[in-house]
């Protein structure tokens, strides 16, 4: 066959160029999202790389029993490095002190001037904090900016990381300080494996919908097409031919849609890059594979693309005219259930291991992902089953003209009508996980007011004999500071807690506290218990003989609760402290653990349930056009015949609303019992919970928008079915 | 004609420079089975659309018993169609995704009959045509006569005045022809059914009782033959 030939025959009208535009637009993004998502996906663990100058890799100091820390002294060759993380207004703060001798020899990264004690080099975004926030808030606790870190030591645009100068004896006193030579640069590839496999699951959720909508689209013009093709099977062409003649077609479109996506995949990594994975946002450069990754991709896609329809083709070999007589689907069994079956059974089971044995964790990983996969295409393949059997009955009971219309089609036709919506079905069920998954997780580091919990107000620094009272006086100081509470390591070294006046311990937010003039208060299960254990009581404070002779152990300042009073204690109290660890709050020590990922992760499941659900919407909309313009002549003839436009409507309507209602629900139900196997086998002790308020917006907005979506083809059902149009049908 | 069940006069009707219909008077008694002949492009369906209300003439005036329907609007002589004219086309039309008895129903479920009601009227007229035992067939397991029959049916199931009949023997063997239009015809004046029967074949025709030709968008004045 000749490409003039496949020219007139793939070209030749209008509908048909309508159709290949329609296949390379679906290709152009989803190649685009696919080119976005490669990239994330190789480069996380680069990502992590850049910051391999903040990770410790020296040798420990010597420390005593009691507590205390024998560092070498400064030489040229070796620097101190210890890290912790600060809090500003609930943003993580990575803080990296570096101590050296005045003639270091040690090379600061990439070229940085070696800082002397009181300089720190700070990220952009902290710069960008510093500048907008007082400086008794913020920017006095590392002292004189002297420049920014470069991107290239940075995970990613709004990475909150500050490199500070610090004394030597200050670092040295530090038990979690290391003594090494430089400053690493190789790092190391942390395990990705968790985001990894989300970003695996977040790519199955927003391609599927796009592999529906290509395959909606090349379906446009489907029985015209397939009148062509049949007269080219009839003046001569074999099989094959006509099989070749599909996949030219077919591979020529998503070549050409792949290209686009590439183009398309430039404007739209600045767009992903500014969703945080894993606690940062992107470089644009992080978003982008490789030029082999791109042409592999360019190429696997026009090959998939061309093999797929060339089989599609030959298998359904269209035949002589006379030979396209409409027919049913063949009939669809209840054995498309078993795929889902076996998805769900190999989920659970990998979930399972991945809990009970830790050494098979990486193995039951891959299977979690391929399970979650077969999970979401069993759904696809068995849509159509419910589908059949749902309208079966309603078909029976259906008393409209409309209905049993309707009804007709959805039972005969199962396959194409669930097509139809099954984006829609298979983002509702991911999203469903998601959103059951987050929400189990967000429930329980959520910080609040909870008696015998350390008030929200405080602020709480660790501290030692030397800089107590210094702490204690800056934090009197601090505007906002209501009360100091000194609490005090007691003499028994096994007690858990520290001793304070009661007066203090009611003040910081214990309860039952005991009638005695000092107690003793478990403050470390004041402060992490609720983030560390979903089932912490509240600690009981004890009896105890007084603070006298006692050496500081915390010193906590009571804040009137104002974002800005519990900054400046921050500030003072890490200023007059000794550095080794930021003071922290309650609200800190949930924010600083799960939630900021679940928050993410959140953002990042909106996200995609959103991109999904508008896609899915999209495709909807094309299959109801696509399907009414197909039976136009079928349509026509009921107008003809008297029926009116709302009836017509109403046909339309129940088309899309029952495969929708019938696997929706089902759907959603099965994406939260997957999300409940993954909190009860994975979760660490966590209870599932009901999503919250987000996740009810997104499913009527989606139903919304599938009635949106259907409701853009009643002018095309109205206008293709105008007598005039079909008269000559 | 004294007792016209349809009457048409001056009936023009052009689709942009291309006049289909250039002045036609027309009557059709009731019971009354006209047969519309002429070539290809004379304007037959035209003449015929224009009759059943589905397009508005751009001259002249269709009176359906005693109803002027170039005074309705589209919506007004949608709801005429389906009260009180049948249609039967060439290739039968049914709908492919529904059973016979359903193909058959439907027009009455759009009325606003009931489910059971209409069923119930399906299987009676499927009966008469001879399909009782193809009622819960889809066309696509039928032969062309049945289908054929089965459109039939459906025509006469709303029991209109009028059955609008395209060439409804075209897609059919001679020996099938013969069975459906007499099928058709039967059931027609058993029910005293007025039918308009467009045809190129002389040999349908002659089950009419009347045929008019239709040249150049004019009834040929010679060719009005009564038997």
């Amino acid at each position: 066959m000749t490409a003039a030939s496949a020219r007139l025959l793939l070209l030749g009208t209008a509908g048909a160029a309508r159709r290949l535009a329609g296949i390379v637009a679906g290709v152009a993004v989803a190649v685009a999202m696919l080119i976005v998502l490669l990239g994330t996906y190789l480069h996380m663990p680069d990502r992590d790389e850049r910051t391999a100058w903040q990770v410790l890799v020296g040798e420990r100091l010597e420390t005593s029993a009691d507590g205390t820390t024998t560092a070498p002294d400064p030489t040229t060759d070796q620097m101190l490095i210890a890290s912790r993380q600060d809090y500003v207004h609930g943003q993580l703060v990575t803080v990296t002190a570096a101590a050296v001798s005045p003639a270091t020899d040690v090379a600061f990264p990439h070229g940085l001037e070696p800082l002397v004690p009181g300089q720190f080099y700070a990220s952009p975004a902290v710069a960008d904090m510093i500048d907008h926030l007082p400086a008794d808030q913020f920017a006095d606790r590392y002292g004189e900016l002297v420049g920014t870190l470069p991107d290239a030591m940075l995970r990613g645009p709004d990475e909150r990381s500050v490199l500070v100068g610090a004394p030597w004896e200050t670092v040295a006193s530090n038990p979690n300080a290391r003594v090494q030579p430089g400053f690493d640069t190789v790092g190391q590839r942390y395990d990705v494996t968790t985001y990894r496999v989300i970003l695996a699951i977040g790519s199955i959720a927003m391609l599927v919908p796009i592999v529906l909508l290509i395959s909606i689209v090349s379906q446009l013009g489907a029985a015209q097409r397939r009148e062509r093709l049949a007269t080219v099977r009839l003046i001569g062409a074999g099989r094959r031919a006509v099989a070749g003649l599909s996949a030219l077609e077919m591979g020529a479109a998503t070549a050409a849609g792949a290209v686009l996506g590439v183009l398309a995949a430039l404007p739209l990594r600045a767009v992903a890059s500014t969703l945080s994975i894993n606690g940062a946002q992107s470089f644009p450069a992080d978003l982008t594979p490789s030029p082999a990754w791109v042409i592999a991709t360019i190429a696997g896609v026009t090959v998939l693309g061309a093999a797929v329809a060339w089989w599609q083709a030959y298998r359904d070999d269209v035949g002589a005219p006379g030979a396209s007589r409409e027919r049913a689907e063949k009939r669809v069994t209840g054995w498309r259930v078993t795929t889902l079956g076996v998805g769900l059974t190999l989920f659970a089971g990998s979930a399972w291991v991945a809990n009970t044995s830790p050494a098979a964790s990486a193995a039951a990983a891959v299977v979690l992902i391929a399970s979650f996969a077969v999970l979401t295409f069993g759904i696809i393949i068995a849509g159509p089953w419910l589908t059949r059997a749902v309208s079966s009955a309603y078909g029976r009971v259906a008393a409209r003209a409309s209905a049993v219309v309707a009804a007709g089609r959805l039972t005969r036709h199962p396959r194409s009508t669930f097509r139809s919506v099954a984006g829609l079905v298979a983002a509702v069920f991911i999203v469903s996980v998601f959103a059951g998954v987050v929400s189990s997780v967000r429930a329980i580091t959520v910080p609040s007011e909870e008696p015998g919990m350390l008030s929200l107000d405080v602020v709480l620094a660790h501290a030692d004999a030397a800089h107590a009272d210094a702490m204690v006086a800056a934090a009197r100081d601090a505007d906002g500071v209501e009360r100091v509470v000194v609490g005090y390591r007691p003499g028994d070294p096994d007690a858990a807690g520290v001793v304070m006046d009661a007066q203090d311990a009611r003040a910081i937010g214990a309860t039952a506290v005991p009638d005695a003039a000092a107690v003793m208060v478990d403050t470390f299960a004041m402060l992490w218990g609720t983030s560390l254990d979903v089932d912490a009581q509240a600690p009981v404070p004890e009896p105890a003989d007084g603070t006298e002779g006692l050496e500081p152990a915390v010193v906590m300042a009571v804040t009137d609760g104002s974002p800005a009073a519990i900054e400046r204690a921050r500030t003072a109290l890490d200023i007059a402290g000794d550095r080794s660890l930021a003071p922290t709050s309650r609200t800190d020590a949930a924010a600083g653990g799960a939630a900021d990922i679940t928050q993410e992760l959140a953002v990042l499941a909106y996200i995609g349930m959103a991109i999904a659900i508008g896609i899915s919407a999209l495709a909807l909309a094309v299959a109801t056009i696509a399907a009414a313009l197909e039976r136009r002549r079928t349509f026509g003839l009921l107008r003809l015949a008297g029926m009116p436009v709302a009836q017509l409507r109403g046909v339309v309507a129940t088309e899309a609303a029952v495969p929708l209602a019938s696997t929706l629900v089902a759907s959603a139900g099965l994406g939260f019992l997957v999300a409940w196997i993954l909190v009860i086998t994975l979760g660490n002790g966590l209870e599932f919970t009901w999503p919250d308020g987000r996740y009810w917006v997104a499913l009527v907005g989606s139903t919304a928008l599938a009635a949106l979506a259907v409701a853009a083809s009643f002018g095309t059902v109205r206008r293709s079915t105008e007598i005039d149009s079909t008269r000559f049908e | 004609m004294a007792d016209a069940l349809i009457s048409a006069s001056g009936l023009r009707k052009s689709f942009g420079p291309t006049a289909a219909l250039r002045g036609i008077d027309l009557d059709v008694a009731r019971g009354e089975v006209l047969a519309v002949m002429g070539p290809s492009g004379s304007g037959k369906s035209t003449l015929i659309h224009c009759l059943a209300g589905v397009l508005a003439p751009d001259e002249g005036t269709v009176t359906i018993d005693g109803t002027d329907l170039t005074s309705l609007s589209a919506d007004a002589r949608a709801r005429f169609r389906l009260e009180r004219i049948g249609f039967v086309f060439q290739f039968g039309q049914l709908l492919p995704d529904l059973s016979a008895r359903d193909n058959v129903a439907l027009p009455l479920l759009m009325g606003g009959a009931r489910r059971r009601a209409a069923v119930a009227t399906a299987d009676h007229w499927l009966g008469r045509l001879g399909l009782a035992d193809q009622a819960g067939k889809s066309p696509g397991d039928m032969s062309g006569g049945q289908a054929q029959r089965v459109a039939i049916a459906r025509a006469l199931a709303t029991e209109p005045s009028v059955v609008f009949a395209d060439e409804p023997t075209g897609s059919l063997d001679s020996l099938s022809a013969e069975t459906v239009l007499e099928a058709m015809l039967e059931a027609a004046r058993e029910s005293a059914t007025t039918v308009v029967l467009i045809t190129h074949d002389a040999r349908t025709a002659a089950h009419a009782d009347r045929e008019v030709i239709v040249r150049d968008g004019r009834l040929s004045g010679a060719a009005a033959v009564a038997r």
